[in-house]
């Protein structure tokens, strides 16, 4: 018997950004919040690749989005518009594609699409936060100089700031991340298939 | 470690601004983020504090929590505030300010400063320890120069400059502060004031245009909520595999990264087990309950629009044209 079960499907999609948010705030007690903007190393990201691994990409992507949005509601900065999108909804939905690289395998999870998969999804979330970044200071330090005339604007560059601001929580991130998900993958396999009789996808 | 969990940031409270309609709550902040944007000289600027400062005043939240949300972001704002002295370059200056800084002073700050931060990759001195020292040095030193270059300057080993203000670039420097503040208190109100629930609720209710191109709003709502009722259940858990296997001698504080890693694992695995069959428990109530996906439902709570909340909306309507009457007809 095939049989779509989409509450399943829903109800593990729930369970697991409530279980990603967990760990956001056990890493949160741990490290303590060092950067502002939201951002610590945590290993957040490894439930909604996994999920995304197991219910596929849009099951993922609602993970994150999901996740994303909790977050805002709890500690939320909202400091402009655009900059609030790229800094809360759509990095953590991103992490959703993880299992991209697996689709060209027909859904097979090797290491190989695993890795980079993760890699991959970790360096969206990165320059979600990037361009963030840069919104952010293109409008607060650039264009209100812009207001009246004449400019010197030297040393300050803010492609580079916010590379180097968000690198220094999102690579340490991105990498644990990776090994975290990796070592789970070797160790237990059964986290990132289905058996046979809840098989499923989200088709809302 | 993990008790008293105090999990969001909603604070329990009754005023006229907790009564207020969660979706008015939800929209005329996020209306708020996008009119502030055209406040751009001084009156339009004291109309938003004032609006804002009468709603904070008066919304029964003790201010001691605003300064809290601002707190770790005051870094970013004080760069913002620096950036506009040094950089900006245009209209009128205030009268130049002459600097001196005697270079043994800054030979002796670094060496401070260098062994610091050796000390602290060695871990020799605690996090705060050497926090402490780091602010009484910076005042001892900024002390010690001042006086040092009032009593004895020498050509060779002074440094001496002129540091030119512009008036725009602390006006423009203040602008921009007051217009994080505002923002950020006025977010910050909105998560104080309202429960997640209600939050989701409204979410809801605003995205539900989007039915109509077939996306999945109630559901993703519904999704919210079992998450968030679920979080404080599954951080009990993890609570207590932290401690099932501290009782099987892992060390959860001590090791290298491998044996961090094969720690971590050995949380995550039964989670993520404990996860999937609470999931699979969960799919199997909502469907013998009759839950499905797409249908239309009831919610156990439903919002109520009051007259108040037309009101709220009405005082927006009022600022924006006030900041769009000082912005552009205003000479």
């Amino acid at each position: 018997m095939k049989k779509n079960r989409t509450v399943l499907v829903i109800a593990e999609i729930s369970i697991l950004a409530a279980f990603s948010l967990a760990l956001d705030y056990i890493a949160g007690l741990t490290t303590g919040s060092i950067y502002p903007n939201g951002g610590s190393i945590s290993i957040a990201m490894v439930p909604i690749m996994v999920i995304s691994f197991r219910r596929g990409i849009l099951a993922g992507l609602t993970t994150g989005l999901i996740v994303g949005i909790i977050q805002v509601m709890w500690n939320g900065h909202v400091l402009q518009f655009f900059q609030f999108i790229l800094d809360y909804p759509v990095p953590y939905t991103v992490v959703g594609l993880a299992s991209l690289f697996s689709y060209f395998n027909k859904r097979k999870i090797t290491s190989t699409t695993l890795i980079l998969g993760a890699i991959f999804a970790g360096f969206m979330r990165y320059l979600s936060h990037y361009l963030a970044g840069v919104i952010f200071w293109g409008e607060y330090a650039l264009e209100e100089f812009n207001l009246f005339g004449e400019v010197q604007l030297t040393g300050f560059n803010i492609y580079t700031w916010s590379v180097f601001y968000n690198g220094l929580y999102m690579i340490p991130t991105i990498i644990v991340s990776v090994v975290v998900l990796f070592v789970l993958f070797k160790y237990s396999k059964q986290l990132f298939v289905v058996e046979k009789y809840n098989q499923g996808t989200l088709e809302v | 470690m993990l008790d008293n969990i105090k999990l969001g940031q909603y604070l329990y409270g009754d005023s006229w601004y907790y009564r207020l309609d969660p979706r008015a709550k939800l929209v005329m902040t996020s209306f708020f983020i996008v009119i502030i944007f055209l406040a751009n000289n001084i009156i339009t600027y004291i109309g938003a504090a004032v609006f804002t400062l009468f709603i904070v005043l008066t919304s029964g939240v003790s201010l001691k929590f605003f300064y809290r949300s601002i707190r770790p972001i005051f870094f970013l704002i004080l760069l913002t505030f620096l950036l506009n002295l040094f950089f900006y370059r245009a209209g009128e200056t205030f009268p130049p300010i002459s600097i001196s800084i005697n270079k043994i002073i800054v030979g002796i700050y670094l060496i401070i400063i260098i062994s610091i931060i050796l000390l602290r990759l060695f871990k020799l001195i605690e996090r705060y320890i050497s926090a402490k020292i780091f602010k009484i040095s910076t005042l001892v030193i900024i002390i010690l120069n001042i006086v040092i270059v009032y009593f004895y300057k020498n050509e060779q080993i002074t440094w001496s400059f002129e540091w030119l203000i512009y008036k725009n670039a602390v006006m423009n420097g203040g602008f921009i502060i007051l217009r994080l503040i505002l923002i950020i208190s006025f977010s910050s109100l909105l998560t104080f004031t309202t429960k997640p629930t209600d939050l989701t609720l409204a979410i809801e209710h605003v995205l539900s245009p989007f039915k109509l191109i077939k996306l999945p709003v109630s559901e993703l709502a519904l999704m919210i909520t079992i998450s968030l009722r679920f979080i404080p259940t599954l951080l009990e858990e993890t609570q207590k595999i932290l401690k099932a296997q501290t009782s099987r001698g892992a060390d959860f504080t001590e090791g290298n990264l491998k044996d961090k890693v094969i720690q971590i694992i050995s949380l995550l695995i039964p989670m993520f087990i404990i996860s999937f069959k609470r999931a699979e428990d969960l799919a199997n109530a909502m469907e013998a309950r009759g839950y499905v996906p797409g249908k239309k439902r009831t919610s156990l709570r439903e919002l109520k629009w009051h007259l108040r909340d037309t009101f709220y909306i009405f005082s927006f309507i009022l600022l924006t044209g006030y900041f769009i009457y000082f912005r552009y007809f205003w000479t």
